[in-house]
């Protein structure tokens, strides 16, 4: 369905100067039918930018991106225009993910004349129908965006994506400004239309708990390139890049009885202005060699569409 | 919008200059019926004779009556002013939506001739143009405008500028939407509310540079009864009839305070961080 | 020995929407050494309650009832003597290190603020304090990051520095608002393990205030759930974890996608606008008639767990 080669996006630090910023560097993976790929990382990583370029709101630097075998990169306005109703995007702030000077009817109504999904008769029985799939009132199609929670906005977010019926979906962060129970509503609702509509999904989350209940892959991003790809129960069961262990052994265990090694990683995350030589993991790597200093590490396969880049898993 | 009104209610000093521009937009456009006189109607045995019963505001030196005058200058000055900020907004908006949303070599053009434009001080500006163009009131309402829209060109660059980074900005992209509908549909509405502040703001501007034109020769010419004008054919009068200046010049300033007044009410009603406050 | 003790506290203040009865009836209990984690999600008054131990909420706000700290009720100090316990005795450190520093001093001069303002120590050697204390929190070469300001520290190092800050005049209870929200996983990590080595190597007590429970999990000796404006449970760590009894805090713990994630009907009632009886009950899978209009009380149903629920009465 989606598929990624050696994709990267490279922002320039200012008019005149010559650094530029690896955001992305060197991406690639591919999304199945269906599937749902987790990509995780910290903040910075550039794993926002990913999910904006392979809908094409930014343009990369380099690389391929194919949906269904067509190469998105090379499409023209007008024919990528065609096409974005296919790929949709759900964004981590709700509140400003719908224009505030629009009441949520008007938001989930606008795709709908867009494209002329519903004639003009049927349309308010397809909005209503739509607010209560994804679970709103129907005294909500009035209300404006600031007179409804985070939750609620991200629900008619839905609603309006919904209405165009598209393949796939990006979902950046979509609970991470929300409360414990309503992110799991959220979650619940998200995992339901995926059914319903048979979606495929990129899944963004630093949260690896909820990429673990979310996805069927996971692909794990730092400064701009992936460590590890795996299926997800692969990748919890058994990690195998250092940086992908540390991240699950920091996340917080619900069991105040519990007894864990964890890994707790010093420094922090360097500038990706300028990433350390060799593998960029190296400065904050527990297990790092001289070979970690000077040399890129190549992604191996190793089983059965687990990849890893690391020296250590030669 | 509700909510605007209800803020606007609650602040005395707005209703006032509110109050009072609805009242003079009233006998501007009732003039030809309340007004005593024909305001350029000669009476040369009446002439300079100060405030009395026949004549409120007394005559002029050609006799006619100031207060008929004064009215119908009212009606000369809204109205032209009005023309004047709705061409410099619709100018404005569109310079800025474009150079705000499209942004590269076309924002950069339009923006250094908005700088050009702003290193001067409008009205020096506005009288070269209406110097070369020739002394009339048309003249100088084609000088206003050709000068005084980079303010909202400037305004609305910057209001798009951040909004067009907002997630529903791109949530339309993704969506398919058009660059014009996502210009017209979601950016605009968006950014309007600075510029209905600077447009009433400028209202009183626009009416005082009206009038200072017009008194320096270049705008309206005599008989038409713009305040400006009338505070020109006043001034060889001035000690002998100060009435001739006192009541063109009072009108002035009472326009350019209510506009004033009203304005800075808007500004603290669309405030955004007021606004923030009630939402929550 | 108790430390802290919260009596009947009610705090209400007044905004343009209505009247807001963010805290009410709570009683608490902090002892030396022990740090109490108070649960709750957005908008149930948690961080309100934080701020009233400090009297720290504006003016027009109305707080009922005690706050005693080693004896003495803090609603009664004046000004003068809420000062010096500010920061002395009680510190906070606030959930968003780079609005609660001056972007415009030097992260040395910040920290050194309150041992000259409460030690009189001199510049100098306060600036010795500082490096020592920053060293403690683990920021790397202090000696030159004291001349640093807070945009130029990441947000791990801030959140590390506003921790350092609290810790300056090792103050006998800290009350921490979030002190992890919005750091990364891994950063957390660091934060977390800094704060419970600090906690259980000294006899500092703390108030964490916070919505995560895995963080709770990790730093806590006991647990008060907050379902808005009153505390519904309260429990050891491992008790609540093992055996939550109120509604609320099943769903609550239910709806973690670690935990099954099955949420819970509907949403929080606004503090502005509470339900009768029982604050849960619209939502509740167990609400019966009396839950409508009666407010249930604390009950004791175990050792040291409380429950306010008439399923337990």
């Amino acid at each position: 369905m989606i598929k990624v080669e050696n994709l990267k996006k490279y922002f320039s630090t200012g008019m005149f100067s010559k650094k530029y910023v690896r955001a992305v560097d060197g991406l690639s993976f591919a999304i199945e039918k269906g599937e749902t790929l987790g990509l995780v990382g910290e903040s910075g990583c550039g794993k926002t930018t990913v999910g904006r370029l392979i809908l094409r709101l930014i343009e990369p630097t380099e690389g391929k991106i194919f949906f269904k075998n067509t190469n998105i990169l090379e499409l023209n306005k007008k024919d990528l225009r065609k096409l974005r109703p296919k790929m949709q995007i759900i964004f981590q702030d709700p509140d400003s993910s719908l224009d505030p000077r629009m009441k949520i009817g008007e938001s989930i109504a606008e795709p709908l004349k867009l494209y002329n999904i519903v004639s003009k008769n049927g349309r308010e029985e397809k909005i209503s129908e739509l607010i209560e799939m994804v679970g709103l009132n129907p005294e909500h199609i009035n209300r404006y965006p600031h007179e409804l929670s985070g939750g609620q906005n991200q629900r008619a977010v839905i609603a309006r994506i919904l209405a165009i019926n598209p393949k796939f979906i990006v979902a950046d962060e979509p609970t991470s400004s929300l409360d414990v129970n309503v992110q799991a509503q959220m979650l619940f609702l998200l995992k339901k239309v995926r059914e319903k509509f048979g979606l495929t999904c990129l899944f963004i989350s630093h949260d690896l708990e909820v990429i673990k209940v979310m996805t069927d892959k996971i692909a794990v991003m730092y400064l701009g390139k992936l460590v590890e790809v795996g299926k997800t129960s692969d990748i919890f069961n058994g990690a195998v890049h250092p940086y992908t262990q540390a991240l699950l052994s920091a996340i917080p265990v619900l069991d105040p009885e519990a007894k864990r090694k964890r890994i707790v990683l010093g420094g922090e995350i360097p500038n990706p202005i300028n990433p350390p030589s060799g593998c960029s993991f190296h400065t904050r790597c527990p297990y790092r060699e001289r070979i970690c200093e000077i040399e890129e590490p190549m992604m191996i396969d190793i089983g059965d569409g687990h990849q890893v880049a690391c020296h250590l898993n030669r | 919008m509700m909510s605007i009104v209800q803020q606007l209610k609650k602040d005395k000093i707005a209703m006032i200059g509110a109050v009072i521009i609805l009242f003079l937009a009233g006998i501007a456009i009732l003039a030809p019926h309340i007004t005593p006189y024909d305001p350029i109607e000669l009476d040369l045995e009446n002439r300079l004779s100060s405030s009395d019963v026949n004549h409120l505001m007394g005559t002029d030196n050609l006799g006619r009556d100031v207060l008929s005058r004064v009215i119908y200058g009212a009606r000369i000055s809204l109205s032209m002013a009005t023309v004047v900020v709705v061409i410099v907004m619709l100018l404005g908006i569109a310079m800025g939506t474009i150079a705000g949303y499209l942004g590269g070599i076309i924002d950069g053009t339009i923006m250094r001739v908005v700088d050009v434009l702003l290193a001067f001080p409008n009205i020096i500006l506005a009288l070269v143009i209406a110097g070369i163009l020739g002394p009339s009131l048309t003249n100088v309402m084609i000088a206003l405008s050709a000068i005084w829209w980079v303010g909202y060109a400037r305004i609305i660059r910057g209001s798009v500028l951040s909004v067009k980074e907002k997630e529903f900005v791109e949530a339309a992209r993704a969506m398919g939407c058009s660059d014009t509908h996502i210009a017209i549909r979601h950016i605009l509405p968006n950014v309007l509310s600075p510029v209905i502040v600077l447009a009433t703001l400028d209202m009183g501007h626009i009416i005082l540079s009206i009038a200072a034109l017009s008194f320096l020769g270049l705008g309206a010419q005599p008989p038409i009864p713009e305040w400006g004008t009338m505070l020109n054919e006043g001034r060889p009068f001035m000690e002998t009839a100060p009435h001739l200046m006192i009541f063109p010049g009072l009108m002035i300033m009472v326009v350019v305070l209510a506009f004033n007044f009203l304005g800075d009410g808007l500004r603290d009603a669309l405030d955004p961080r007021m606004k923030e406050v009630m939402m929550k | 020995m108790t430390l802290l003790s919260i009596q009947n506290l009610k705090v209400h203040f007044h905004t343009e929407d209505g009247a807001v009865r963010a805290v009410n009836d709570v009683d608490l209990v902090i002892e030396e050494g022990e740090t109490l984690g108070l649960i709750g999600e957005t908008g149930c008054g948690k961080t309100v309650l934080g701020l009233s131990i400090l009297r720290l909420l504006s003016e027009n706000t109305k707080v009922e009832g005690k706050i005693l700290y080693k004896g003495k009720d803090l609603l009664k100090l004046n000004e003068g003597e809420m000062r010096k316990i500010r920061g002395k005795e009680i510190a906070m450190i606030f959930q968003n290190p780079l609005t609660s520093m001056n972007p415009v001093l030097t992260i040395g001069t910040q920290i050194s603020e309150p041992f000259e303002l409460h030690q009189g120590l001199k510049k100098k050697d306060a600036i010795q304090k500082v490096i020592a204390i920053l060293k403690l929190v683990r920021i790397p070469s202090p000696s030159e990051r004291i001349n640093e300001y807070p945009h130029e520290f990441s947000g791990g190092m801030r959140q590390r520095a506003m921790i350092a800050m609290g810790l300056a005049c090792e103050p006998s209870l800290i009350l921490a608002d979030e002190p992890t929200k919005g750091l990364d996983v891994t950063i957390q990590a660091q934060v977390v393990d800094l704060m419970k080595e600090l906690t259980t190597n000294s006899k500092t007590s703390m108030l964490l205030i916070t919505h995560d429970l895995g963080v709770a999990a990790e730093l806590c000796d006991n647990i008060a759930v907050m379902y808005p404006g009153e505390i519904v449970e309260y429990a050891d760590i491992k008790e609540l974890f093992k055996n939550p009894k109120h509604p609320y805090t099943q769903g609550f713990l239910g709806s973690l996608p670690g935990r099954g994630l099955k949420p819970m009907n509907g949403m929080s009632p606004s503090l502005i606008d509470l339900p009768e009886g029982c604050k849960f009950h619209p939502r509740c899978p167990f609400a019966r008639e009396r839950c409508k209009n009666k407010r249930p009380e604390m009950v004791e149903i175990g050792k040291k767990h409380f429950v306010r629920c008439f399923l337990y009465d």
